[in-house]
């Protein structure tokens, strides 16, 4: 009995591991599908003049609807909804909830683009976008290399905690 | 207040909370001007009026709520639809027409590069103008523009504010319709600030009759061509003519067989004729009809209508020119 008591625990705690390293990329996954989606909207920007409610709308459409995905056709939404304009600020941050600790990423890293989004002429919008993008850039490819590193730990992590529960039963 | 909603919406939070409050014949709404620092100001029944924060109308500079630079930024935050970029070339005009066929005139810093306006900065004045479609004010001008089947060329003149926009828009739909027994005619519109049809995502918001084509957010020379080109139509309308472009492209509008319905800006008969640009077609005789607005009354309402020869047809004889 003890015996498939400890394979059980063991199995337990290796799914654990292995659900968290995937985390691990889904998250890296995520970061790459924003970086795409934000270089996206600054095309959108910069050659289609395209006001942001139907760019978000546009960046939203997805056959495989994503984290990333679902708050832009969220925000589109939100922004053309008409008579109940609430400020651009204020609706990022609301549907932002949640999308940025899926990416790994801090609060204040997602809502630096959405302060002055809209709010500036072409040339300057665009600019501030890139120097985004070039953010993002460095930062995807920091959690890029550590990636293998975070999902060895994690695995270990959980294989460790495992075994010390089925010492403590034992 | 009857809110209409394209207004209300566009409005920074707190001043439609102000709106809110305030007893306002919406109807009777001309303009709201907000100015950073400065009182809130309404055009209101022809008069100017201060709104205070509890939305009380009244004439006391003290009482009246001042606008801050936040609600200037974020009433153009609406006004853009997020997206202030898209709206340069606008901007760079020094307006922008909104849902409804309203204007919102835009003023602060211009940058200028080789004599041009390349933008407007640091937005500070914003005068939302509301347009009021008054539904058959063109009767009494439509029997002196169309007669036997005849559309005249036709200039209305008046000064700002008087309800030039209104009355064209109204015989444009008048003259598409038909009247009694005069027939329907096709009418192409080319209106380059939208406040015509008020064309939202291209389809007119604003009742311009069954026969009319509408060419929104066009240039008025380049569009007077493509539609005369591309829609065959019978009559042209236009708003605010005034550039040498414009009288061209009224010239060759005229020699297809097109009617022209037009407006200018302009105090009378004279001040129009005084214009070099225009003084060619009056002297021509190309337009038939000239209907000229009384100033400080009701919106539309016609003070004269003269023939091409200078004859008084409506209004006092003895002002005739």
């Amino acid at each position: 009995m003890k015996g498939i008591g400890m394979v059980f625990i063991l199995a337990g705690a290796f799914y654990i591991g292995q659900k968290r390293a995937g985390n691990c990329r889904r998250q890296v996954l995520l970061l790459e599908e924003w970086l795409q989606k934000i270089e996206q909207l600054k095309g959108e920007i910069q050659y289609g003049k395209t006001p942001l409610p139907q760019a978000f709308e546009r960046l939203g459409q997805s056959a495989r609807p994503t984290p990333v995905t679902q708050f832009f056709q969220k925000m589109g939404e939100r922004l053309q909804q008409y008579g109940q304009k609430q400020q651009f600020y204020t609706i990022w941050e609301e549907e932002g909830k949640g999308l940025f600790q899926q990416m790994a990423m801090a609060k204040e890293e997602f809502l630096l683009l959405g302060q002055s989004m809209g709010q500036l002429h072409t040339a300057v919008q665009t600019k501030q976008v890139e120097r985004y993008v070039q953010y993002l850039t460095q930062r995807l490819q920091e959690q890029r290399s550590q990636l293998p590193a975070r999902q060895k730990v994690e695995r270990t992590v959980s294989l460790a905690v495992g075994s010390l529960l089925v010492m403590i039963l034992l | 207040m009857d809110k209409p909603e394209e207004i209300i919406s566009v409005l920074a939070l707190e001043l439609r909370r102000i709106f809110d409050r305030a007893e306002l014949s919406f109807a009777q709404l001309q303009e709201i001007r907000l100015r950073t620092g400065q009182p809130l100001v309404i055009l209101y029944q022809n008069q100017e009026w201060y709104l205070s924060e509890e939305g009380k109308r009244g004439k006391r500079r003290e009482d009246a709520c001042r606008v801050s630079a936040q609600w200037i930024r974020e009433t153009m935050e609406y006004i853009s639809n997020y997206s202030l970029y898209a709206c340069e070339e606008e901007i760079r005009k020094g307006y922008l027409t909104i849902r409804g066929g309203h204007r919102v005139g835009i003023a602060g810093k211009a940058v200028v590069e080789e004599n041009q306006i390349k933008q407007i900065t640091d937005i500070s004045f914003l005068n939302i103008r509301l347009s009021h479609e008054v539904i058959g004010c063109g009767r009494q001008a439509y029997s002196y523009i169309v007669q036997n089947g005849e559309v005249y060329n036709t200039l209305i003149i008046s000064s700002p504010r008087c309800g030039k926009t209104t009355l064209l828009r109204d015989l444009i739909r008048l003259i598409s319709n038909g009247m009694q027994k005069e027939p329907g005619h096709t009418v192409a519109v080319v209106d380059e600030r939208s406040e015509l049809g008020a064309s939202y995502q291209g389809v007119p918001q604003n009742d311009l009759g069954i026969r009319t084509d509408v060419l929104d957010n066009c240039p008025k020379a380049e569009g007077m061509l493509m539609m005369i080109r591309s829609m065959a139509p019978e009559v042209v309308a236009v708003d605010e003519i005034g550039g040498s472009r414009d009288v061209e492209a009224l010239r060759y509008a005229m020699r297809c067989g097109c009617a022209l319905l037009a407006t200018i800006h302009g105090a009378g008969m004279e001040d129009v004729r005084n214009r070099p640009v225009i003084q060619s077609l009056v002297d021509m005789h190309m337009f038939k009809r000239y209907i000229v607005l009384k100033t400080r009354a009701q919106i539309g309402q016609i003070a004269f209508i003269y023939d091409d020869q200078g004859n008084c047809l409506y209004g006092r004889e003895q002002e005739a020119v």
